[in-house]
């Protein structure tokens, strides 16, 4: 029976959790076996009891669940590993790659639960054959004689003592396909072999019925010569006998007023009767399904360490204390202060109390601070969760490219807000796809370069200031700057004329549709796909760079903040209203006389040391009016991407300054080019959302100025 | 007569029945048994060619017979029984312990 959602809907969101944390284990583990077969290195005996442990787990979960799919196939899967372990039988490649598919399997399954439905769609039968048919049993034969040997043990001495072998193995077929078993005791009396109500017409009757195993007479009853007496002897016949009736059909069949039959019961069978016949499956589904069913609510949590959560419980401690300092300091205060009405006050006791106050603000300040960051740890992942999942990825790719590829990865212990992870984990999977399609040569190829066989796809993560640093490098083909520059003139995105740098031809591949991949395969090559990755990367306010070189690979460099919720900005003055700007968009601020702005082909620009900068007027993206300013001086602030830069044209630099962002989701107050809003001294500020601006300018382009 | 009873030769003897088996004949073909056992008579055939009926008592008695015969070494061989007798004796598993043999297919 399929569980309902309404009634365990916690336990399920907590078997999801778990679920997903194995899959993810699981994976590492069969990862780190096939290293190990490839190798030709031994196995660590606790990878496969680690891999033993993960099946057994959701099993157990599955099973209280009532995840009857699952639960039969992880059982099988469990069996196999529970061999492997026990040295009963080794692991090989083709085990490996079976468990490759129980895996993609169990991934499915998940995203079906998930979906709020029961398991029940999900076809597990193939999956199950593949073990089934990869499991070894040495001993099969004595199992399969024991189970014989139990089965017999519940037959009567008649049965035990004279079953063939063929109807021995008739029994077991037939017990293991679920038919009533029946010992049929039977009193044939002298005129039963009238040929009007023959006991062969019973036979054949009984026959239609189902499957008469045995037939036994029991020579013990008949009677000795001396002693035989034909007007009393009956002859007794003793029928074993299978069916998927019930024994009134054999009571109607065998009209005999001396019969005895008895259902043999085994293996956890019991006793029932057609009326307590299991209603249909379609009857349980029916129950079930409701076409109202909401989707389960996507489970969003984290695990978090204990001593992150010590350390902020610490710091509440403290914060408590100096909340309790205050409330004296306050009481003092108003002791000093005394009446309302008296004049005269005590300067040298305020002046204490003033400093003891400034002491305890410090304090304050500083707890919030730590509490800030203790907080925002806790949201912190390592970056490891993602790249381990791309050792699957980089395989799978691998195999089907025919490439080999060794995979290196590094600072996976480089923390990240959770948001970020779950965001930037789509983007890098598109990176390692181009890598190994476009990137990574195959192994002839490789040969014929004079380079090893095995190309190599690094990943690694450090943190940079407020921000980490993610590289994907290989040392594949390398971008090809004629062929990219040959694209975009074919797409008309330049014309013959235009200079290009080196890096603004490599940035060509980040616009839309940009592909110098004449094949399209499965893997990549539609061109959709680079301007997606650098979109998702702007919107987690982070940058990508590309370096390469040909015939000895590339490498392309993320940057992004640590936490989408708190960030370094820049604070502005517009028309006397303060705004913020993410510092990680400003390459630089500058302060420039208002003639060292030029007018080329209808635009502003600034000559920033070699560089022609566009220029434009914050006011004038805003529409707001450009407020009388007697300063002599332009203040610009030069915000960019990769090699895109603008300078913006504000009224005043205010200063630096750490905020936290609030998101503004309500419709009614989306404003364009703004990213959200944040609370300084009480005043609401808004934050720019520099990267929307930048795209969107029409002259954002340094390329387009002549 | 129910029955010839004949010496085949010095070892075997030869009971032809000439009826149906019923409980009449039962009760005289164990007399007849019985008589050739006390005279070391214990390699008996019983021939069926005649014989279109046998009743569960008949079928009793020659199981009855067999393993009186087998308790002495000696034993106990149905001769040419008809097709319908062959299917009683094969529906009650009598066969497995009665020798049965078809003179007339040689």
């Amino acid at each position: 029976m399929t569980v309902g959602f309404e009634d365990n809907e916690q336990f399920v969101r907590q078997f999801i959790t778990e679920f997903e944390e194995h899959i993810e284990a699981i994976e590492i583990k069969l990862l780190e076996v096939e290293e190990n077969i490839d190798k030709n290195q031994s196995l660590n005996p606790e990878t496969i009891n680690s891999l033993f442990r993960s099946i057994h787990t959701i099993k157990g979960l599955s099973g209280m669940l009532d995840f009857n799919q699952l639960l039969d196939f992880t059982h099988v899967w469990e069996n196999l590993l529970d061999n492997i372990r026990k040295n009963k039988q080794e692991i090989s490649i083709e085990i490996i790659e079976v468990s490759f598919r129980g895996l993609d399997l169990l991934s499915k399954i998940l995203a079906e639960i998930k979906e709020k439905r029961s398991d029940k769609d999900i076809k597990v039968t193939d999956i199950i054959n593949e073990l089934e048919n990869i499991f070894f049993d040495n001993d099969l034969e004595s199992k399969e004689l024991n189970k014989a040997n139990e089965y017999f043990n519940k037959l009567l001495d008649i049965f035990k003592n004279n079953l063939l072998d063929a109807e021995k193995e008739k029994l077991i077929n037939e017990i293991e396909n679920k038919s009533n078993i029946y010992q049929i005791s039977l009193f044939l009396d002298k005129n039963c072999f009238e040929k009007d109500i023959s006991y062969l017409s019973t036979c054949i009757n009984l026959e239609f019925l189902g499957e008469i195993i045995n037939i036994s007479i029991e020579p013990s009853s008949i009677p000795s010569l001396n002693n035989f007496d034909p007007n009393i002897f009956d002859l007794q016949v003793f029928i074993l006998f299978s069916t998927s009736d019930n024994e009134d059909r054999i009571y109607k069949i065998i009209k005999n007023r001396e019969i005895k039959v008895n259902r043999v019961l085994f293996e956890n069978e019991t006793e029932s009767n057609e009326d307590n016949l299991l209603i249909s499956e379609k009857e349980v589904s029916d129950k079930i399904i409701d076409n109202n069913q909401k989707k389960l609510p996507t489970q969003n949590n984290i695990r978090v360490e204990i001593k992150r959560l010590d350390s902020l419980l610490s710091l509440i401690g403290e914060q408590v204390i100096s909340k309790n300092q205050l409330d004296f300091i306050s009481s003092e205060l108003l002791d000093a202060l005394g009446n309302k009405n008296n004049l005269s006050v005590d300067k040298n006791r305020l002046h204490l109390i003033a400093e003891n106050f400034k002491e305890i603000m410090s304090t304050f300040s500083r707890l919030s601070n730590d509490l800030q960051q203790t907080v925002m740890r806790i949201r912190m992942l390592p970056i490891g969760n993602v790249f381990n999942r791309f050792s699957r990825v980089v395989r799978d790719l691998a195999k089907d490219t025919g490439k080999q590829i060794d995979l290196i990865i590094e600072g996976e212990n480089t923390e990240l807000d959770k948001a970020i992870i779950e965001e930037i984990s789509d983007p890098l999977i598109h990176l390692i796809r181009n890598a190994v399609d476009h990137g990574i040569e195959t192994p002839s190829e490789r040969k014929s370069k004079g380079k090893s066989e095995k190309g190599i796809l690094h990943f690694n993560a450090y943190q940079q200031g407020n921000g980490i640093v993610i590289t994907i490098r290989d040392d594949g083909r390398g971008l090809n700057l004629e062929l990219i520059k040959a694209k975009a003139l074919e797409k008309g995105l330049i014309t013959d004329d235009t200079q290009l740098s080196e890096n603004e031809i490599i940035n060509l591949i980040f616009e839309a549709g940009f592909s110098t991949s004449n094949n399209v395969t499965q893997i990549s090559g539609r061109g959709v796909g680079m301007d997606v990755v650098r979109q998702n990367i702007i919107n987690l306010k982070g940058t990508i760079d590309v370096e390469t070189k040909l015939n000895q690979g590339t490498t392309f460099i993320i940057k992004l903040p640590l936490t989408l919720a708190i960030i370094q900005a820049l604070l502005i003055k517009i028309n006397n209203q303060t705004f913020a700007i993410p510092l990680s968009s400003v390459i630089e601020s500058y302060r420039a006389k208002p003639d060292e702005i030029r007018l080329v082909n209808n635009r502003e620009v600034l000559k920033l040391r070699e560089r022609i900068l566009p220029i434009m007027y914050f006011h004038d993206y805003f529409e707001l009016e450009k407020s009388k300013n007697d300063n002599p001086y332009l203040y610009i602030v030069v915000i960019g991407i990769a090699e895109n830069r603008v300078g913006f044209i504000v009224d005043k630099l205010v200063g630096q300054q750490e905020i936290v962002i609030k998101p503004l989701n309500d419709p009614l107050v989306r404003i364009k080019g703004i990213a959200g809003a944040t609370l300084i001294s009480q005043d609401v500020v808004l934050i720019i959302d520099t990267i929307s601006i930048l795209l969107d300018s029409k002259s954002y382009k340094t390329s387009n100025i002549n | 007569m129910f029955f010839d009873s004949l010496k085949l030769n010095e070892k075997e003897h030869l009971i032809r029945i000439n009826n149906e088996i019923d409980n009449n004949l039962c009760l005289a073909l164990k007399e007849e048994v019985i008589n050739l056992v006390s005279n070391k008579n214990i390699f008996i055939r019983i021939n069926l060619e005649k014989t279109d009926f046998i009743n569960t008592a008949g079928i009793g008695l020659l199981l009855s017979i067999h393993f009186e015969l087998q308790k002495l070494d000696g034993k106990l061989i149905i001769e040419n029984p008809q097709t319908y007798l062959n299917d009683l004796f094969e529906a009650t598993r009598a066969t497995k312990y009665l020798l049965i043999q078809n003179n007339n297919e040689e």
